[in-house]
């Protein structure tokens, strides 16, 4: 009786999966979005960039329909990051900071809840399945449609959607850096007080980083945007005060669902030349233009050309 | 300190504290430059004629470049006309200097509206870490750079 449960079981799962696969192949995604968000886990994953990795110990749950992940870091220094779904708070050598976000997306909630967008910029395979933490994981694989993003593949658990491995290419099948779970538990019940015990959010918040945490409102927007590559979407408009002077910069963030760059229109201050060109730092491409007094830089994990092409966007 | 000297050229205070504080002018640097600002401006407002001072077109042409400027407008410092104004204008370019002081020290706006389209080529050391940083808090979805975001906000 037993087995003849778990046959059924399986052919349904492994049914489900065949059938969204058939009937939209992007459904996977929808799933895999859904999951990250929805499952409660406990595991180690493993990430890294062309100059680091490290090893990092996360729990994510949802309790009562909000969202808590802590994240360890298990190399290096100490560093701890807590989540509840609205703000990110940064623990490192005993200093809290505090961002906020409009959306999570650290490893492994690394896709949209729109999905939509992808379709538009991405063509979608299905690779083939491998195990990964001890599980059987999906391959799929999303090439860009033009030569302005990445490539990622993305391998979601087999049975619960849950991406556990992630791997960013370059046009040349270079990897740009990658992400992947080494061991990961599910069903475990976790009580919100884990998730905060570490940090003594009440008093660090009021005293010292409520003033650090700035998001002006903007209502002056100075600058038009002119040709940005397809797909990407402004998702977000951060101000922030120059270091000692009465003058804001402007950080203007773009997306096309998977893919970030950030443009910066930044005063030019007294004794600072203006710079122009384009220079990769590690993943990540920087370039610079100057326009009318103002510095314009645009910084993304995204080919030269990406960034080259926001900086030139800009007009007053 | 600056007070009582004030208040000497207000002719505010008795004989004996002049002389307590002529005492203290010779020992004491700040006060000794501070007795001669006020004096400048007891002058000023007396109308007195003043002999400028050798360092005196310095330090106005100092606070002309302090002065803020208007974003993205070509401001250019006249410094003949400024070196050669007429000697009755010294009050007025006097005050007009201390306003500028005062605005540059209350604004601290410091912005190169001035820069050419001549530029330099982009180096890494060009590359302000805010700006990594800041990107990294906002979009990263690897916990290097978020944590890396965290440590460099120190």
């Amino acid at each position: 009786m037993n087995l003849i449960k778990k046959l059924l079981t399986l052919f349904f799962i492994v049914f489900s999966f065949s059938s969204t696969a058939m009937e939209d192949p992007w459904g996977i995604l929808d799933l895999s979005a859904k999951a990250s968000h929805e499952l409660n886990y406990e595991g180690v994953f493993h990430s890294q960039t062309s100059s680091e990795s490290n090893s990092t110990h996360v729990i994510h749950a949802n309790i009562a329909n909000e969202e808590y992940s802590l994240l360890k870091m298990l190399d290096g220094a100490p560093s701890e990051v807590f989540s509840d779904g609205k703000m990110v708070y940064v623990k490192s050598q005993n200093r809290l900071t505090i961002k906020k976000r409009k959306n999570q997306f650290l490893f492994p909630s690394i896709l949209p809840s729109d999905i939509s967008n992808l379709k538009e910029n991405y063509h979608l395979f299905f690779g083939e399945k491998k195990r990964i933490a001890d599980r059987m994981a999906q391959l799929i694989v999303l090439t860009s449609k033009d030569d302005f993003r990445f490539n990622y593949h993305i391998w979601i658990d087999d049975k619960n959607f849950l991406p556990l491995k992630l791997i960013v290419t370059n046009n040349k099948n270079q990897t740009i850096e990658q992400s992947t779970f080494t061991t990961i538990a599910f069903n475990k019940v976790f009580k919100k007080d884990i998730f905060q015990k570490n940090i003594d959010l009440s008093n660090l918040y009021e005293n010292e980083n409520r003033n650090k945490f700035v998001e002006n409102y903007v209502s002056n927007k100075f600058w038009n945007l002119k040709k940005l590559p397809a797909g990407f979407k402004e998702v977000d408009l951060i101000s922030r005060r120059v270091g000692g002077l009465n003058i804001l910069d402007y950080q203007l963030i773009f997306s096309d669902g998977l893919a970030y760059v950030s443009l910066f229109i930044r005063p030019i201050t007294r004794g600072t030349e203006p710079k122009e060109g384009v220079v990769t730092i590690g993943s990540t491409n920087v370039s610079a233009r100057y326009h009318d007094g103002y510095q314009i830089m645009s910084v993304g994990m995204v080919p030269a050309e990406t960034v080259d092409t926001f900086s030139g966007a800009i007009e007053f | 300190m600056n007070e009582k000297i004030s208040s000497l050229f207000d002719s505010e205070i008795s004989n004996k504290e002049v002389d307590t504080l002529l005492s203290k002018k010779n020992k004491l640097a700040h006060a000794r430059s501070a007795m001669s600002d006020y004096q400048l401006i007891s002058d000023v407002l007396k109308k007195k004629e003043i002999l400028p001072k050798n360092n005196l077109t310095d330090k106005i042409m100092s606070a002309i470049d302090k002065e803020p400027t208007q974003l993205g407008s070509v401001a250019k410092v006249n410094s003949q006309n400024t070196a050669t104004v007429s000697f009755d204008f010294w009050p007025v370019l006097a005050s007009a200097a201390v306003l500028v002081i005062i605005a540059s020290t209350a604004f601290n706006i410091e912005v190169n509206s001035n820069a050419s389209s001549q530029y330099q080529i982009l180096a890494k050391e060009d590359i302000p870490q805010e700006i990594i940083s800041a990107h990294h808090a906002a979009t990263a979805n690897n916990m290097n750079h978020f944590v890396q975001v965290g440590d460099s906000a120190k």
